[in-house]
Formats: structure tokens, C-alpha cells, sequence
């Protein structure tokens, strides 16, 4: 069976914005800054700034005399000297640079409490919102187009392989975090952990937002593991070696390096040379989601009840963080 | 005097090959074409796709319409000396862009970025135009190129009255704006609405997409490797190229791909409009429907392949600060790109591509 591509939500975060406040329900609390996951979009980029903008525009400067006028510039551009506030039918580098300067950032306008902008943009790789590299590597799989038979033979060896690998990196993580955590600190790290590796890809449903409109939304319950290692509030060395294990183990559980070269020669009865080679690339790529909504907060107490199918309710003290993401597809806007 | 004697034989024979643009004449079928009805896919009527339609409540496609905008833009008397219409650079089989990398104007002058395609223009939900996206609306878009002084060199004031002397214009701004007066606002409508019915919704994708529940399903019109490669499309390239619906292989945005390094001397795009440094580099793309017949590639045309453009993606492009984040090294094994190729040439309208309705009426 297909899986579907990684969309996704912290479903109890958005549950917690969609439920009317009443007295009964659950207070969400802001906090603190961001974990580490990137959230790649649209940015100004300090390393492009207006005097790159200056320095483009002079190159057009045929006469080297600092100015430019309509003949020097491409036909396209001469809509630019409407911006020549000195009236003498040129642009100078002053006038250049007013063009040039960054806007302020334009307010935020949250349509629904918690969502950016009724569904901001931004991407960011799959496998920093999600600990499924299990769905990169069959979806892989999958796209070599292989053979039922082929396709079976080749499953039952990715998948104890995979499982193998994720069993040494979890026994990894655990060890280097018994020597940071208290072991009831440690216990809730576990329970969260297991409920994120025992995947959490949702069917699609519709719930009616705050503001009304119906919204199509497929779940992926990924509790920021690293911002729970954070609300423990440990000693910031042992919060540095807990943070710095999880993101090991992160990396241990994609097979790359030499456990990707170690499957490929699993594999190497089942697939022919020219597939392992498509297979092996495949492994290589970060595929990327979109990162349609986001919200922060933090959960506390059991959430109230919610329509079928059963969903997983986030314990009291669970962290919902910007590793929490919502794809939306409005639809009766 | 043997240089002179060439000139002049050279003169002769153009004077005598060229027909004079007040010469050629337009034939139309008896029963007009129709434009304003299209029998799309579903996958175009979804609710999302259809948010992409960028037709204005003022101008929408009327048969008459679109009918004279078709006249108009193969017609030659829209350039100064007669010699090119719109149609001469974007040329139907080639999905309307220009096989050359570079166009030739009325005087002969050579642009410097491609032909852009003008397939499916009506669904860009941006509704921004030219590689550079420096026109806001189709209306707006048309009436550039005529009045480019490189390109079509027209005068826009002269214009309406060098189309008066045709006098089947008269009849045919008649039908399409109900009083016979010839306008450039008018001509831009009709030429906007001409661009706007020229959709393409009839390639074995859209046969194949038909026939499965979901776009990731196999097509079983596809071969294996199209469908192979339709996964490694929708699973590296479709973020970008098929963002949130299955019928347009359109981007959003424009986008720096790290096609140069150099942020000062090559061509700044969307930037040396709005010159906001973050839109240093970055382009419109096209859609990707019949990309097949649209090479070269970008928007200087520097990929005479689609597989050297699979080849730039393979390796994540050059750095660029503002290079997108999307753009990354996908690492393309021979046979994946091979797939994907195949892929891409599913997309390939052959009913769009020979569609009487969008041919050059003065042939």
C-alpha cells in the first residue's frame, strides 16, 4: 500500500486551537523559542543586500559617470526612472538605493490563532519533522517499479534491516541519555519516543476551523522530541549531551554511509546493479515537506474527546512545538 | 562594388519573397471556432486547480473573443515594418516558444532571454508575466512585445489605425465588443483572451490521470519507466512544479535555481524589476505541459536538452544567495533521469500542439 506523503499535523495543538475556550478546556501556553528545526521560506538573505542591487544596476553605466539613463538601460527595466526624484531623467546610486532598501516586514496577519497567516509557506526536510525514515526508504523502493515478487524479496530484507538499525540507534539514545536524565525523566522521554517511532501517519480528515471554514487535514503526530529534552530542565551540560544523543540518533537511523552501502549488499541477490544503483541514490536525498501552518504551544492535561478515527491524546506535560505541522487544504474557504 | 551589387540583389529578393503584411489575408472558418467552452478533466475543475485560473470578471473568453485576438496575433501589420506577428516567435508546434534560443525582432536584432511558451497562461494563479514576471496581468502582457522596440517596434498610437484600413477588423471587433471601434485596449482584451483559450488538457497524462483514483497511483496507460518516472517526479520535482493539484505543472513563485553565482553581471530577473535584492536570480517558470518541444531550456535558453537541465537539478545548481532552498543535489542516476525524461514527454499535447484553433489564419 502507498503511504501518503508526509503531511501532517500535532493534531492536539490544533485541537486545542479549534475547540472553543470554555471552562473546562485546556489552557495552552506559549513557549519558548523554537527548537532546531529549520523552517526554510521566503527570507531576505543578509548576504544580499542593496548594494549588490547598486553594483547590478551600475554595470548598465556605459559612461562610467555614476548615472543612468533611459538609453543605458534594457528596454525592460526603463520603468525604473519613474523613481528619479531629483528630475534629471537619470538614477543615481541614492535613488537606486531608496528602490533598493528592504521593506519592513509586513505584519502577520493570524486569520486563526495559532495558524500563520491562515497557512504560511516554508519547507523543511522530512526527516527533521518526522522520525519515519521508514516511509523514504520503502517509498524508494517502491519507485524502482520492481516486480511483485521482486518487490516482496526485496521488503523482507529492507524492513529487518531497518528495524535492526533502528533498534541499535534506539539502545544508542537510551544509554547516552540514562547518564543525563532521571529515570522518570527518562520514562516520559520513552513514552513519547515510542509513540513517535511507532509512526503516526493519520487518515484525512475534516474539522471545522475556529473561523469556520472546513479543513481537509492528514495527521502525523511528531512531538518535538528535543523540546521535551528542553521542558526537563536540566543542567545545561547534560541538556547539551541529552540534545546532542537525540540528534545522533536522528543520523544513525537513516541508512547512510556504511549502513547504506550494508543494505545495498543485502540487496544485492534480490536487485540488479543498475537498481541498487537508483536505490542507493534514492537513499541519498532529503526528500522535503512543506510546511504549510505551524503553531506552538503546550499541552497540558488530557485533551478533550475528538470525532473518529481514534487519535492519540497527548499526556499532560507534552510539549507541542514548531516541530508541529498542519497541512491544510481549505475547502469551503 | 561587388559588395554593393550582393546588397542589392539582397534587397531585391526580400522585396520580392516578403508579402506586404496589408497583403495577406485571414480566412476563418465558416462556423466559428469555439473557445469559451472547454470539456476540461476533473483534475482541472477540482477546487483547487481551479483557483489557479487567472481570468479577469472583465475580460473573460468569448468565442468572437478570442477569434479576433487569434487574427491579431499571427497578424504581421502589428510589428513597425510588417514583417513579424506574435506567431513568428511563438510557434504553435513548439508549444508557442521560438525553437531559436533567441528571437529575431523586426529589424532583425536578436533578443536576450527565449521565448517564453504561452501554454495554459490562464492558469498562473500569480497572473504575473515575463520571465521577470514585470507585467501584472495578460491584458497588460500583450501589448509589450508589440511596442518593444527590439521586438515588434509598433507604435501603439499609429496601431488601431493601421488596423482600420483591414476592413473585416471592423466586423470582427464588431462581434467581440459589440460597436465596431478599434482600440489597443480592445486589441489587448482579445489578444488576452486568445492567450488565455489556449489550453492544454489533452496529453496522456491527463489520459492516465483520468483513470486512477490518486496521481501517485500507476498509470496504466504509462509504460513502466513513465510511471517510474512520474514517481521521481512527484517525489523530487512536483513541490515546485505541481504544487497542491494534479492538472498544472506550474510554479507559484519565482525561483532562483542557481543557474549563475554571479549576482552582479548576469541577468538579475525578477530583481532588476523590483530591485529587492532577495529577487536577484530569480525567474517565472513556465509550465511544464509539452515541455518535450519547447527546448532550449531557462530563460536564456542555455539547456538545448531536457537532460542537461535534469543534469543541473541533479547537482543542486551553483550557489547563489539566493539560491532556493528547494533546489537541492538530487543526485539523478542515469536510468532515474532516463525516467524522468520519459515522464516529462508524457506531457506532450499532440491535440494542442495541431489544434486548428490556435493555427495562423493568414496561411
Amino acid at each position: 500500500m502507498r503511504r501518503v506523503p508526509v503531511f501532517l499535523v500535532m493534531l492536539l495543538a490544533f485541537t486545542a486551537m479549534a475547540t472553543p475556550r470554555t471552562a473546562s478546556a485546556q489552557t495552552v501556553r506559549p513557549v519558548n523559542p523554537p527548537g532546531p528545526l529549520a523552517i526554510f521560506g521566503p527570507a531576505v538573505n543578509p548576504a544580499v543586500n542593496p548594494d549588490i542591487v547598486i553594483a547590478r544596476l551600475m554595470t548598465f553605466d556605459r559612461d562610467n559617470d555614476g548615472r543612468l539613463v533611459k538609453s543605458e538601460l534594457p528596454e525592460r527595466m526603463q520603468n525604473l526612472l519613474a523613481a528619479d526624484a531629483s528630475g534629471d531623467q537619470a538614477l543615481d546610486r541614492d535613488e537606486i538605493r531608496a528602490m533598493a532598501r528592504p521593506a519592513p516586514p509586513a505584519p502577520v496577519a493570524a486569520t486563526v490563532p495559532g495558524f500563520r497567516n491562515g497557512g504560511g509557506g516554508g519547507y523543511t526536510f522530512g526527516d527533521q519533522v518526522s522520525l519515519s525514515t521508514r516511509t523514504h526508504v520503502e517509498d524508494a523502493l517502491d519507485d524502482l517499479r520492481l516486480m511483485p515478487i521482486a518487490h516482496q524479496q526485496a521488503l523482507a530484507i529492507v524492513r529487518p534491516f531497518m528495524d535492526r538499525l533502528e533498534a541499535d540507534a534506539t539502545a544508542v539514545l537510551m544509554k547516552e541519555l540514562e547518564g543525563q536524565m532521571s529515570s522518570a525523566q527518562l520514562g516520559r522521554f520513552k513514552v513519547t519516543f515510542d509513540r513517535q517511532m511507532s509512526g503516526s501517519n493519520r487518515p484525512a480528515q475534516i474539522i471545522t476551523r475556529p473561523d469556520g471554514a472546513k479543513v481537509n487535514i492528514v495527521r502525523l503526530f511528531v512531538p518535538d522530541l528535543a523540546q521535551l529534552i528542553n521542558s526537563f530542565a536540566l543542567p545545561p551540560d547534560q541538556t547539551k549531551l541529552a540534545l546532542a544523543a537525540f540528534e545522533g540518533f536522528k543520523d544513525r537511523i537513516r541508512p547512510a554511509g556504511a549502513d547504506r552501502e550494508a543494505l545495498l549488499d543485502e540487496l544485492k541477490n534480490v536487485l540488479s546493479d543498475e537498481e541498487r544503483e537508483n536505490f542507493g541514490a534514492a537513499l541519498q536525498r532529503r526528500p522535503l515537506v512543506k510546511a504549510n501552518t505551524m503553531f506552538a504551544g503546550v499541552v497540558s492535561g488530557v485533551m478533550p474527546p475528538l470525532p473518529p478515527p481514534p487519535i492519540q491524546r497527548a499526556l499532560p506535560g507534552d510539549v507541542v512545538s514548531p516541530a508541529v505541522i498542519l497541512r491544510q487544504q481549505v475547502l469551503e474557504p | 562594388m561587388k559588395a554593393c551589387l550582393f546588397t542589392g540583389v539582397c534587397i531585391w529578393v526580400v522585396s520580392v519573397v516578403a508579402i506586404p503584411a496589408a497583403d495577406r489575408t485571414f480566412h476563418l472558418p465558416d462556423v466559428p471556432y469555439q473557445y469559451a467552452y472547454l470539456d476540461l478533466p476533473s483534475h482541472f475543475t477540482e477546487t483547487r486547480a481551479q483557483s489557479f485560473d487567472n481570468t479577469p470578471a472583465d475580460n473573460p473568453i468569448t468565442d468572437a473573443g478570442a477569434t479576433l485576438g487569434r487574427v491579431l496575433f499571427y497578424d504581421t501589420r502589428l510589428s513597425a515594418n510588417g514583417t513579424i506577428s506574435c506567431g513568428s516567435c511563438h510557434v504553435q508546434s513548439h508549444a508557442f516558444v521560438d525553437p531559436n534560443r533567441f528571437s529575431k525582432g523586426f529589424k532583425g536584432g536578436l533578443t536576450d532571454r527565449h521565448a517564453m511558451n504561452l501554454v495554459n497562461l490562464r492558469f498562473h494563479p500569480r497572473a504575473r508575466f515575463f520571465w521577470d514576471e514585470r507585467s501584472g496581468n495578460l491584458e497588460a502582457m500583450v501589448l509589450l512585445p508589440v511596442e518593444n522596440r527590439l521586438e515588434m517596434g509598433q507604435d501603439l498610437v499609429k496601431l488601431p489605425g493601421i488596423l482600420a484600413a483591414e476592413p473585416r477588423y471592423t466586423d470582427l471587433f464588431r462581434q467581440a465588443f459589440d460597436d465596431g471601434e478599434i482600440t489597443n485596449e480592445r486589441l489587448a482584451r482579445a489578444l488576452a483572451q486568445f492567450l488565455r483559450s489556449m489550453v492544454s488538457y489533452q496529453s496522456r497524462y491527463d489520459d492516465g490521470r483520468l483513470q486512477v483514483r490518486s496521481s501517485h497511483d500507476d498509470f496504466p496507460n504509462f509504460t513502466l519507466e513513465e510511471n517510474r518516472g512520474k514517481a521521481l517526479f512527484l517525489r523530487n520535482c512536483a513541490l515546485c512544479h505541481l504544487p497542491d493539484q494534479d492538472a498544472h505543472f506550474v510554479m507559484t513563485e519565482p525561483v532562483n535555481t542557481g543557474l549563475d553565482e554571479d549576482t552582479a553581471r548576469t541577468d538579475g530577473g525578477v530583481g532588476d524589476i523590483t530591485l529587492k535584492p532577495q529577487d536577484i536570480g530569480r525567474f517565472k517558470s513556465p509550465s511544464l505541459r509539452n515541455v518535450e518541444v519547447t527546448a532550449p531550456y531557462m530563460h536564456d535558453g542555455r539547456f538545448a536538452t531536457l537532460e542537461a537541465v535534469l543534469d543541473h537539478y541533479s547537482n543542486g545548481g551553483k550557489s547563489h544567495p539566493n539560491k532556493d532552498v528547494r533546489v537541492q543535489p538530487l543526485h539523478f542516476t542515469g536510468s532515474e533521469q532516463a525516467a524522468i525524461v520519459a515522464f516529462l514527454k508524457t506531457l506532450t499535447d499532440t491535440t494542442f500542439l495541431s489544434d486548428p484553433r490556435f493555427s495562423d489564419p493568414f496561411k
